[in-house]
C-alpha cells in the first residue's frame, strides 16, 4: 500500500516536470549555468617503486574533473589528486590555469577537497548545489566532465540503473554505496558531477573496463559523509564495527544460541581486534536490532523505505559516534552501546598514497613491510613463496598474527653480491627472527643487526621455512658501502612513519 | 570413449591384414614374443563428489613378459584401471590382465596374465644381471603396423630424479634414442636381456628416461613373494649445504662435504634418529658431498637417497655420520617403507579412493594434493590461502601422528543446512564438541549420537548446528535428491591408501 502511494507521487512529479520543462531545454538551458562550476584538473603524479623502494617511478601527467561547491571549495576524486607533484585547475572558457592545493583527501571513499588560493579563480562561477536525496532507478541523470577524446567540457546522459554496495578500487578494500548509471564514464570524467534536476547527486569515479554503458558514481550520502567529516578540519574516515556474522536462517542454530522463536537476527562469528566492537561484542552474540531497527535473519534492516544491510546504518555515522545494538547473549537480551572509535588497522592493507615506502638494506638484502602495493607491484604470486605472502595478507588477524607482528617484514629483494650469494631462496618470505631476536616491525631489524650472534654471524629466520639464512657479519659490514654504491641506493634505510 | 575404443579395435584389425615387417638381421635382436601393448581403461573418483567416479578414459603403452603369465609395465599405466587389456604384436585379440602389485614409489606394476602361461609364442625375457651404462641399449616397441620395431640408444647420464606422474624419485638413466619412442613401459634390452623399462620419452631432445634393472629385479622378486615389502625410505627433508658462512655457523667449515637435515617426518626412523640442523657427512659408509652426491661404483655421481631406496630394504638399519651441534657422531637410522598415509597432506597422485562423509548435506573430507589440484591449474591462486600455505609448508609434517587437514568441502543445499550453504573448504576442528584430527576421528565422534549435530570450523566463532531430530530424514532425502549411493566411505582398517595395490 505504502509502496504504491509513493510510486504515484513520483509519476505525478515527472508529469509536471515534462509539462513545464521540455527535456532538451533542461539539458541545454540549465546546463549552461552548471558549466561554470565544472573544472578541469591538470595533475602530474609520481609513485614510488615498491620493488626498489629508494626509486621513484616516472612522473605521469593526466587530467580529471572537479566541481565547485559552496564556500569556494572544489570536490574531486582522491584518485585524481593522489601522489600529486603538480596540480592546476582550469575553468571552461578561461585560458588561465590556477594552482590548486589538496585540502582534505579521503582514500577510503575516494573523495578529495581542493583549495584554490587565487580568489580570481572564483570570478563568474556558481557553486553546484547538492541534492537533498538520491534519484530513483531509471531517473535520467547528466554526467559532466572532461573525459578523454577531446579537450572541452563533455556532457553525457543516462539513467540510474542500480544503487548498490561495491568495492571502491582506489583503496581496494572499502565498500560503500555506489550509483550505477548507463552514461559513459571514461578516464578524465573522474571527479565530475552527476546531476539530477540541476543538483549534484553523485561524483563520477569508476567504470568497468570490460563492460559497456556501466559507469559508477559516488552517491550523495557518501559525499555528505565526507563533507560532514571534514567540518572540524580533520578527516577521520569511516568507522568500522568489525564483526563477521552468520545468518540465523537455520532454526537449529537459532535454537542452539537460545534465541526465542519470535526474535530474528545474525550471529557474531568473528570480532575484529581492530574494530569498534572489540571487547564489546562476543562470539555467538546475536545482533537483533541496530539503533532500533530490527535486523532480519539475512542481516538487513528497514531503512528509509528500503531494505538495506545493517552496515548501511553504521555507514552513515561519523567516527566517534555511537551505535546501539540490541544483542541476545546468555539467554537474555541486552543493550550494548558501542562508540565507533576503532584504532588505525595496520593489517587492513589498503592501497597506499602520498607516502614513501619504508625499507632497510642490510647485507645487500632489502627488507620492506608487506603491502597491497608490493603484492600488486611484484605480480609474482607464482613464485615459490607467493602463497606465504597471500596467506599472511589474508589471515593476519584471523590466525592471530597481529599479536606477534606489528607488520610483516618481507625480504623483498637481494642485491646480488658474494656476501649474500645463497639468499635467493628466501626472497619474498616474511622475516620472523634476526640474530635470534623477534622481529615485530622493520625497525627491529635495524636494532637486531647491531648484535651479530654465534661469534660473528647474522642469522635470519622466515615464516614457513625450516631453513635459516646466514651471513657473515664482518663481510656484510665490509661490503655495505660498496653494495649501496654499486646499486645506486641513495640511502640504506627509509624508516619514517607515514607522513 | 566408446568411439575411441572402436577406432583402436579397427586399427588392430587393419594391422592384422598387413604383411609382417621383416626383422632386422641382427643376432642380438630378441624374439618379439616378449613385447605386449597395454590398453587400460581408467576411471578415478571425483574429488568434489567422492561417492562417484569420473568419466572413463583409456591409456595405451607397453608391457614386457617377465615370467610365466607375468607381465611388467608402469604403475601409471594401470592406475585406477577398470580394465587392463594386452595385445601381442600383429595380433587382434585382447588378452585380459589383472594387477598383482603396483607401486608408485618406483612406477612399476606386475600383472598376472594367465592366458599367456604355457604358450610357446610368448617368451619371458630374462633380466640382465646389471644395467651397463657403457654398453648400447635396444628399445622395443610396435610400429604403425603393430609390427615389432627396435631402435638403439646410448646412455647420456644417470641421475636420481622424479618419476613421471608421481612425487617419488628414483635412479633413472637418460638415453639418447635414434628413433621416436611411442610409450611408457617399453622394454630396454642389453644383449637380449631386460636392462630397463621406459618411464618417459622427451620428443624434443629424443631422450628416454629409463628405470634400470636393479630396481626392476627388486620389485618383481618382492611382488612375487607376498607380503609386498616395498622400497625403503628414512623420512627426512634435506637441503644442499654450500654457503660457506652457513657451514661456518653450523660448525662444519672444516669438513669437505655434508648436507643439512631440515625436518623429519614424525614417527619415522629418521624422526627417531636425526634432528633438524644435523649435517650428514656419510650415509651408509659413503661420503656425501655438499650438493648431496656420493660416488656410485657403477653409475658415478648420484644423489645419496639412492643409497636408501636402491640399496637397502625396509626394516634394515644403516649407520650415518653426522655433525650435531658442532660435534661429529655416528647414529643408526632404521629404514621403512614410508606410506603417504603418515603425511599431513598426502598427495594421492595415484588417485586412490578417498574417504568422505556427507551429513546433513555437509561434505566432509581430508585435504590431499589430488583434491587441491582438482581446483584447476591455478589452484594455488584460487584455493583458500590457508590451505595452500599448509600444503606448501607442512605437506609432510603433521604435528601429531594421524593429523590431517579436515575440511567442510562443500554443502549440498537442503532445508536442514540453510544458512551454511556458502561454506567451502573450511577447516574443521571439532565434531559434536570433540576435537578431530582426521576423518577417522569424525566417524568416532559421530558414533555415540549416530549423527553429527555440531560442527566447529576454524576461525568461525559459532558452531554449525544441525537439527538432530531431522537429520536422519534429511540424509535420506539428500541421498535421493543428489543421487548419492553411499553417504560415507570409510577405508577398511587393513587397506592403507598406498598399500600393495595402488
Amino acid at each position: 500500500m505504502h509502496e504504491a502511494k509513493r510510486k504515484s507521487v513520483i509519476v505525478l512529479l515527472v508529469c509536471v516536470f515534462v509539462a513545464t520543462h521540455p527535456p532538451w531545454a533542461g539539458a541545454f538551458g540549465r546546463a549552461q549555468n552548471l558549466r561554470a562550476g565544472i573544472v578541469k584538473i591538470y595533475v602530474t603524479r609520481q609513485r614510488p617503486d615498491y620493488t626498489m623502494p629508494w626509486l621513484s617511478r616516472p612522473p605521469a601527467s593526466g587530467t580529471g574533473s572537479a566541481f565547485i561547491i559552496s564556500r569556494r571549495r572544489l570536490l574531486t576524486n582522491a584518485h585524481v589528486v593522489s601522489d600529486a607533484r603538480f596540480l592546476e585547475v582550469q575553468k571552461q572558457g578561461d585560458p588561465r590555469r590556477y594552482k590548486a592545493e589538496v585540502k582534505f583527501i579521503a582514500h577510503d571513499c575516494d573523495l578529495a577537497m581542493l583549495h584554490v588560493p587565487d580568489p580570481a579563480f572564483f570570478n563568474d562561477t556558481e557553486p553546484l548545489p547538492l541534492a537533498k536525496a538520491l534519484p530513483d532507478l531509471t531517473d535520467e541523470v547528466t554526467v559532466l566532465g572532461y573525459p578523454m577524446g577531446g579537450v572541452r567540457l563533455s556532457i553525457t546522459r543516462g539513467v540510474v540503473s542500480r544503487i548498490d554496495y561495491s568495492t571502491y578500487t582506489h583503496s581496494g578494500v572499502d565498500r560503500h554505496l555506489v550509483l550505477q548509471v548507463d552514461a559513459a564514464i571514461n578516464p578524465g570524467n573522474s571527479g565530475g558531477p552527476v546531476v539530477f534536476d540541476d543538483r549534484v547527486v553523485g561524483l563520477a569515479f569508476q567504470g568497468l573496463s570490460w563492460a559497456e554503458n556501466i559507469g559508477y558514481a559516488i552517491p550523495l550520502p557518501v559525499i555528505q559523509h565526507f563533507l560532514a567529516d571534514v567540518n572540524d578540519g580533520v578527516y577521520h574516515g569511516y568507522p568500522e564495527l568489525g564483526v563477521a556474522h552468520l545468518s540465523l536462517r537455520n532454526p537449529a542454530l537459532r535454537a542452539d544460541l537460545g534465541v526465542p522463536p519470535d526474535r530474528r537476527g545474525i550471529a557474531v562469528t568473528y570480532v575484529d581486534p581492530y574494530g569498534s566492537a572489540h571487547d564489546r561484542l562476543q562470539l555467538g552474540d546475536v545482533i537483533m536490532a541496530v539503533d532500533g531497527h530490527d535486523v532480519a535473519d539475512d542481516g538487513t534492516v528497514e531503512f528509509e523505505d528500503n531494505r538495506v544491510l545493517f552496515a548501511e546504518l553504521i555507514e552513515r555515522k561519523q567516527w566517534g559516534a555511537t551505535v546501539m545494538l540490541e544483542v541476545w547473549r546468555d539467554e537474555q537480551p541486552r543493550r550494548i552501546t558501542i562508540p565507533l572509535t576503532n584504532p588505525p588497522d595496520p593489517f587492513v592493507f589498503r592501497r597506499e598514497y602520498n607516502t614513501g615506502v619504508r625499507y632497510l638494506v642490510r647485507g645487500g638484502l632489502v627488507f620492506s613491510p608487506l603491502s597491497r602495493e608490493y603484492l600488486l607491484a611484484q605480480r609474482r604470486r607464482q613464485g615459490p613463496h607467493g602463497a606465504h605472502l597471500a596467506y599472511f595478507f589474508e589471515y593476519a588477524k584471523m590466525d592471530d598474527f597481529y599479536k606477534r607482528f606489528d607488520e610483516f617484514v618481507v625480504l623483498i629483494r637481494r642485491l646480488p653480491h658474494a656476501i649474500n650469494a645463497y639468499a635467493e631462496p628466501f626472497v619474498n618470505s616474511i622475516v620472523t627472527h634476526v640474530n635470534d631476536r623477534e622481529i615485530r616491525r622493520l625497525e627491529d631489524i635495524r636494532a637486531a643487526w647491531e648484535t651479530p650472534v654465534d661469534g660473528g654471524f647474522h642469522t635470519i629466520r622466515f615464516a614457513g621455512h625450516d631453513d635459516t639464512l646466514v651471513l657473515s657479519a664482518e663481510a656484510a659490514k665490509a661490503a655495505h658501502a660498496e653494495l649501496l654504491r654499486g646499486y645506486s641506493v641513495s640511502d640504506d634505510a627509509y624508516l619514517e612513519d607515514t607522513p | 570413449m566408446r568411439v575411441r575404443r572402436l577406432l583402436l579395435l579397427a586399427a588392430v584389425c587393419a594391422a592384422a591384414w598387413r604383411p609382417t615387417v621383416a626383422e632386422p638381421a641382427d643376432t642380438g635382436t630378441p624374439r618379439d614374443g616378449m613385447l605386449l601393448q597395454v590398453v587400460t581403461t581408467r576411471q578415478g573418483y571425483d574429488p568434489f563428489m567422492p561417492w562417484q567416479k569420473r568419466r572413463p578414459a583409456t591409456r595405451s603403452g607397453y608391457a614386457v613378459i617377465v615370467g610365466p603369465g607375468l607381465v611388467l609395465t608402469t604403475e601409471h599405466m594401470v592406475r585406477n584401471a577398470t580394465l587392463v587389456e594386452l595385445f601381442a604384436p600383429r595380433a587382434a585379440e585382447s588378452i585380459p590382465g589383472t594387477v598383482i602389485t603396483a607401486d608408485s614409489q618406483v612406477n612399476l606394476a606386475l600383472l598376472a596374465v594367465p592366458a599367456l602361461a604355457g604358450r610357446d609364442a610368448f617368451r619371458a625375457v630374462p633380466l640382465a644381471d646389471a644395467t651397463r651404462p657403457d654398453a648400447p641399449f635396444r628399445i622395443m616397441q610396435l610400429d604403425k603396423t603393430r609390427g615389432v620395431q627396435t631402435g638403439t640408444a646410448e646412455e647420456l647420464r644417470a641421475e636420481v630424479a622424479s618419476l613421471p606422474s608421481t612425487p617419488h624419485a628414483s635412479l633413472m638413466l637418460t638415453l639418447l634414442a635414434d628413433h621416436a619412442v611411442g610409450g611408457e613401459g617399453a622394454p630396454v634390452l642389453q644383449d637380449g636381456k631386460l636392462a630397463g623399462l621406459v618411464m618417459r620419452y622427451e620428443s624434443g631432445e629424443r631422450t628416454v628416461d629409463m628405470l634400470p634393472c636393479g630396481v626392476i629385479r627388486r620389485f618383481i622378486d618382492d611382488a612375487q613373494t607376498p607380503p609386498y615389502t616395498g622400497f625403503a625410505a628414512a623420512g627426512f627433508i634435506w637441503r644442499r649445504l654450500v654457503d660457506p658462512w652457513k657451514r661456518a655457523w653450523l660448525g662444519v667449515d672444516g669438513y669437505e662435504g655434508g648436507v643439512l637435515v631440515l625436518a623429519c617426518v614424525p614417527d619415522t626412523g629418521a624422526d627417531a634418529a636425526l634432528q633438524t640442523n644435523d649435517i650428514i657427512l656419510k650415509w651408509d659408509g659413503a661420503a656425501v658431498d655438499r650438493l648431496g652426491f656420493y660416488d656410485d661404483p657403477v653409475f658415478g655421481r648420484l644423489l645419496f637417497p639412492h643409497l636408501i631406496k636402491g640399496h637397502r630394504r625396509p626394516g634394515e638399519t644403516v649407520t650415518v655420520d653426522v655433525v650435531r651441534d658442532g660435534q661429529p657422531r655416528q647414529i643408526t637410522v632404521t629404514l621403512e617403507r614410508i606410506r603417504e598415509s603418515i603425511m599431513f597432506i598426502p598427495s594421492n597422485t595415484t588417485g586412490a579412493r578417498e574417504e568422505y562423509l556427507v551429513e546433513g548435506g555437509l561434505i566432509i573430507r581430508e585435504v590431499t594434493g589430488r583434491y587441491l589440484r582438482a581446483h584447476g591449474n591455478n589452484w594455488e591462486d584460487t584455493v583458500d590461502t590457508a590451505l595452500v600455505y599448509l600444503y606448501k609448508t607442512r605437506q609432510y609434517l603433521p604435528e601429531r601422528p594421524g593429523e590431517r587437514v579436515l575440511v567442510l568441502s562443500r554443502v549440498l543445499p537442503h532445508p536442514i543446512n540453510v544458512g551454511y550453504q556458502g561454506y567451502q573448504n573450511r577447516i574443521i576442528t571439532h565434531v559434536n564438541g570433540v576435537a578431530v584430527d582426521n576423518l577417522g576421528d569424525v566417524f568416532d565422534a559421530r558414533r555415540p549420537e549416530g549423527h553429527i549435530s555440531r560442527l566447529t570450523l576454524r576461525n568461525e566463532g559459532v558452531d554449525l548446528v544441525l537439527d538432530a531430530d531431522g537429520i536422519a530424514e534429511a540424509n535420506s532425502e539428500l541421498q535421493r535428491l543428489y543421487n548419492i549411493p553411499a553417504l560415507q566411505w570409510e577405508r577398511p582398517a587393513n587397506n592403507a591408501p598406498d598399500g600393495t595395490v595402488e
